[in-house]
């Protein structure tokens, strides 16, 4: 399983990225009362300089890499690794307009149906399955209220 | 001693209490089995389950998880040359060689056998040693304990793959950690206007996330099936009985590999993996007529699965002793308590002894339960590995993000899963190792704590770390642990030179 990001430019984005955390991180440590800032004051400092030398570490990596050339199939890894996330995000879209409920079987069907490339009945079965699964360990043997989304009123 | 012990063996008799155990061991096995998805992974999802459980319930039912998750693993290892678990990776290299020459059944027979029997020595050490580490415990103050757990973050960061990358993940951690309201000082801290973020970032669905939901998307990302489907999937699994034996007439193997695993699993971050090679090296090197090694030896499957399972017992004495998890599995069991009330801390060890053998029983119940089971069931886990994974992950996103929501029936915590989840995603694919993360989370604030106290014991004056005996051996401990990568690069490079 490839792990490693294929962009060359993951490294250092990343890298910076938290540097940038880092620096927030103390700066806003530096507006909280001492007993609250103390620690976080420190950690903050150790957090900079540590996230500072993983960038530098990065951008030399980078230019090294530049040399080397492009990186093959990259493109489609990222856009992979992005549709991942966009599945997620619509999940939790779904679940924020019509609840559990009724985000469980759409996003089961469709996740099966397009990146599954499953039929419509076997897609449409498994997604009624699992939603009564959901529904059966979670609202009715666990007792949970679920969530029912905002069309709903909740 | 005993009364605590006898306490937690009539509690874990009873019938639901058992058939949590049950449960804990199938998923175990199960999770184990299928690559990639682990002990964490299992713990986590289970995790929402637990919420109405009394806490020793709860325990039990995670007991069953850790015990038989290595076990599973190493069903794939042999029979698919596919670990289950990243530790079960050293069984690959005589299991499956085994498997080709029909012997699935001995090298099927022999890691259940050692891993059963390495689990229940190291959980024998554990006892041993927790009556001495809980003087030790007695004798640590805030300086100490603040200390021990940077030497614990580091040593983790150590045993990883890039020590820089180890130790931001670490700080990320620690300052996640500070989200929320400062009962010290009064003050809400990172939480950006949000108040729902008052109550601090809640440890479930941050494990959900940087777990269950993360490994999901790397799934989905590395696209294909999770184990390409093989012939050995069919092969008979005949003559466990024959692996049995095998286990006995090789004592020696059998003991380093245990004693082995447990000394590395006592050093966090070090990790199952490190102690199953390392156990199957010093048993290539070390043992007689030792040519057969990597084609086929049987004590290349014992020495590894001892070690593997033997690690778990290692990894409960920082654990409880000093509230610093050895192990991705442990920071999350860590988690279990908080969300049942319990302190981690180091007065566990003190004041819930029953929940400590409570625990030790159930790893030691589910470690021979599973190591049975595998015998008799081990054709049929070789099918779960070649479970879809296009089924996988949706119901495993579904499940995560319903458990997110059932801890305090809010959509926020759903959308912190949501968050971890695709950070975790972004730390695998960019090579960040999530456990210090989370590692660095749960110690947040004992860490915290422990440096304000050690401050204000010091009058505002920082220096008081190295004066004080037990904080400076600890601050020199963690230096010493620092300069080890470069120790290993400058000794590389003098025997290339």
């Amino acid at each position: 399983m490839n792990r490693r990001w294929t962009s060359r430019w993951s490294g250092p984005v990343s890298a910076l990225v938290l540097t940038f955390v880092a620096a927030l991180t103390l700066w806003t440590a530096y507006g909280y009362n001492r007993l609250s800032g103390l620690f976080p004051v420190f950690i903050g400092w150790v957090f900079l300089a540590l996230a500072l030398a993983e960038a530098v570490r990065e951008l030399r990596r980078l230019a090294g890499s530049e040399r080397a050339g492009p990186v093959d199939g990259a493109k489609a890894a990222v856009l992979r690794e992005v549709t991942g996330v966009a599945w997620l995000s619509g999940f939790l879209l779904l679940i924020w307009l019509g609840g559990f409920l009724l985000a469980t079987p759409l996003f089961m069907f469709a996740f099966l149906r397009f990146a599954g490339g499953r039929s419509i009945a076997a897609a449409a079965a498994v997604a009624l399955g699992a939603t009564a699964i959901v529904y059966g360990v979670f609202a009715v043997l666990l007792e949970y209220r679920l969530y029912a989304g905002l069309v709903f009123g909740a | 001693m005993l009364e605590p012990l006898l306490a937690a063996a009539a509690y874990l008799g009873q019938g639901v209490n058992l058939a949590y155990l049950a449960l804990g061991v199938f998923v175990g096995i199960a999770f184990g089995s299928i690559p990639g998805l682990g002990g964490a992974t299992a713990i986590a999802l289970l995790l929402p389950l637990t919420f109405g459980m009394e806490a020793d319930q709860a325990i039990i039912l995670m007991g069953g998880i850790m015990g038989a998750v290595s076990i599973g693993g190493s069903v794939s290892a042999i029979l698919l040359n596919t670990p289950g678990t990243a530790p079960n990776a050293a069984t690959c290299i005589d299991g499956y060689p085994l498997t080709r020459q029909g012997k699935a059944g001995l090298a099927i027979g022999a890691a259940a056998t050692s891993s059963s029997i390495g689990g229940v020595l190291s959980l024998a050490i554990l006892v041993l040693v927790l009556p001495v580490a809980k003087q030790i415990v007695l004798l640590f103050g805030p300086p100490a304990f603040f200390m021990l757990a940077v030497l614990g973050l580091t040593s983790l960061t150590v045993a990883g793959r890039n020590m820089l990358r180890g130790l931001v993940a670490a700080c990320f951690g620690l300052v996640v950690g500070f989200v929320g309201y400062d009962d010290i000082g009064g003050t809400t801290r990172y939480t950006g206007g949000i108040d729902f973020l008052w109550d601090g970032v809640s440890i479930v669905p941050l494990l959900i996330g940087l777990f269950a939901i993360a490994e999901m998307l790397n799934l989905y990302a590395a696209g294909g099936p999770i184990s390409a489907r093989d012939e050995a999937g069919e092969v008979r699994v005949v003559g466990t009985g024959e692996g049995i034996r095998a286990v006995f007439r090789n004592p020696r193997t059998l003991v380093s590999g245990s004693a082995i695993g447990t000394l590395i699993g006592m050093i966090p971050g070090v990790g199952g993996t490190v102690a199953s090679f390392l156990s199957y090296s010093f048993a290539a090197q070390t043992s007689r007529d030792n040519e057969n090694f990597g084609s086929g030896d049987i004590r290349g499957v014992i020495a590894p699965e001892a070690a593997n399972n033997a690690k778990d017992g290692g990894a409960l004495i920082p654990t409880l002793a000093f509230g610093i998890p050895g192990s991705a599995e442990m920071a999350i069991f860590l988690g279990v308590l908080v969300l049942h009330g319990i302190d981690p801390g180091p007065m566990l060890l003190i004041e819930r002894e029953a929940t400590i053998f409570m625990l030790i029983l159930a790893l030691l119940a589910a470690t021979l339960i599973s190591g049975s089971l595998v015998l008799f069931t081990a054709r049929y886990l070789a099918k779960i590995a070649h479970v879809d994974s296009m089924l996988l992950i949706p119901a495993v996103i579904t499940v995560s993000l319903v458990g997110a929501y059932a801890l305090h029936n809010t959509l926020g915590d759903v959308v912190v899963a949501v968050f971890f989840g695709v950070l975790g995603f972004v730390m695998i694919r960019a090579d960040y190792p999530r456990i210090t993360l989370v590692i660095a989370f749960v110690l947040s604030g004992l860490m915290e704590r422990n440096f304000n106290l050690s401050m204000t014991m010091f009058e505002g004056d920082w220096t008081g770390f190295f004066t004080n005996r037990t904080s400076l051996i600890l601050f020199l401990l963690t230096l010493v642990a620092l300069a080890v990568p470069a120790v290993q690069r400058l000794r590389a490079r003098r025997n290339a030179s």
